[in-house]
């Protein structure tokens, strides 16, 4: 049995405008494993995006209980709550949300800065995971100088900056040709296999949800089916 | 069906070098990434036409080992091969699928277990491409020269898996609209 990283019971979350009430997350109940590359599918408007937020602290659960890393969210100051996802989680969002005005190297420096590492320890490690994601010759481009692919590789580095042990990503291919997004999620398979990177990954996309070694499906905020597809990596 | 590309990729690999049949079985399974699934049976089938009809001929191998048996692409051979090569484009493969006679006999008699038939497909399909997935991963880390043509054979098995796949979500659109049926 591998670790358990995240555990879901019974979550809801309800989004409210006046007296009507969405229910986007209906009653969840699910845990992920470390190591695990968990890829959730759905119908636009099932709640992907929203139970990623909630995974990942970005968002608080109406009803049910949510655990990372062992930790129940609800219960953590907004101070730790930030402390423990700049430390231990990475998002890797559909639009790439890169700084314009700031180099590559620096956007993926960002958050080490923000956690008070030094400048020169913070440039040279965001140089080597620039490296890492095959950009060294971009790291003094800004972002409006690189293509999707290559901004989305700079999110991902951005992501890795902090060596959190969880990663999520949302769409990370959506606004990729298939040759760039194959990229990705080739460089998000080797993070699984050469890091024990836990990974969870929203697609609407077959293909690229074919990545993971476990397949969520949802339908109406609910989980519709859990599929176990992973077998040996090689 | 097939028989053709058999017996026409036997000659191609010959055409590289002599080879036992047996080693054939493995050129074959490399050349097209393992997606015919061809069996040793019908290599030897064909190498015994192929031997009758002058395409290729049989010569005892020198070392020991049990089968001395070797084959070799004759003249004839290489002129056939080179005519098949420069054949036509093909048509589109023909659309037969077991899943079609199970829906056509149940989609108007059993709307819920057509819909238990196309979630269970789904399931298989979604395997189907992780486990295609995997092998595709494998290529492409280990870098190996064949790379590009086992990742071209994969990338075919997935866009057809893929195209099976929407189909299925696109029956199952339909069918819940049709029925009104919930989950
Ligand atoms: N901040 C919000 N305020 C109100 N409703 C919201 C909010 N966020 C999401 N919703 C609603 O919750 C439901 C689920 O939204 P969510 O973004 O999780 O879907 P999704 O599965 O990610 O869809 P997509 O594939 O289109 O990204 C939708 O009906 C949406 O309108
Ligand atoms: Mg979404």
């Amino acid at each position: 049995m591998t670790e358990e990283i995240i555990r879901l019971e019974r979550v809801v979350k309800e989004f409210r405008r006046g007296d009507t009430a969405v229910r986007a997350v209906d009653g969840v109940s699910l845990t992920i494993g470390r190591g695990e590359f968990v890829s959730i599918m759905g119908k636009s408007g099932s709640g992907k995006s929203t139970l990623l937020h909630l995974m990942s602290g970005l968002q608080q659960a109406t009803q049910g209980s949510v655990r990372l890393l062992g930790r129940e969210l609800s219960q953590l100051k907004d101070d730790d709550l930030t402390l423990l996802r700049r430390t231990h989680v990475g998002f890797i969002f559909q639009f790439f949300n890169l700084l314009p005005t700031l180099t590559a190297l620096e956007n993926v420096a960002l958050p080490l800065l923000l956690a008070k590492v030094r400048t020169s320890v913070a440039e040279a490690k965001a140089l080597e995971l620039l490296k890492t994601v095959g950009l060294t010759s971009r790291a003094a481009h800004k972002p409006d100088e690189l293509s999707g692919g290559q901004m989305q590789r700079v999110a991902i580095a951005r992501a890795l900056a902090g060596d959190p042990p969880l990663l999520f990503a949302d769409e990370p291919t959506g606004n990729l040709d298939s040759a760039s997004g194959e990229e990705i999620l080739l460089l998000l398979k080797q993070m699984q296999i050469d890091r024990g990177q836990t990974i969870v990954m929203v697609t609407h996309d077959a293909k690229a949800a074919a990545y993971g070694d476990r397949l969520i499906t949802m339908r109406d905020g609910r989980v519709l089916d859990d599929q176990l597809t992973g077998g040996m990596v090689g | 069906m097939g028989g053709l590309a058999v017996k026409h990729g036997i000659l191609g690999i010959l055409a590289g070098r002599p080879c036992h049949g047996y080693e054939l079985k493995t050129e074959f399974d490399n050349l097209t990434a393992g997606l015919w699934e061809l069996n040793v049976g019908q290599i030897y089938s064909t190498l015994e036409r192929m031997v009758k009809d002058g395409l290729v001929e049989s010569y005892a191998d020198e070392g020991p080992g049990e089968d001395r048996k070797m084959y070799r692409v004759t003249q004839d051979g290489l002129k056939d091969l080179e005519t098949w090569l420069s054949r036509p484009p093909l048509k589109a493969r023909p659309l037969r699928d077991e899943l079609y006679v199970r829906l056509g006999l149940l989609v108007e008699k059993d709307l819920a277990a057509t819909l238990d038939l196309l979630d269970s497909q789904r399931r298989v399909y979604h395997l189907q491409m992780a486990e295609l997935t995997r092998q595709k991963i494998g290529v492409v880390r280990a870098h190996g020269p064949d790379r590009v043509r086992r990742e071209m054979m994969l990338d075919s098995a997935l866009f057809h898996v893929e195209a099976d796949l929407k189909w299925i979500e696109n029956c199952e659109a339909r069918l819940r609209a049709l029925g009104g049926k919930e989950e």
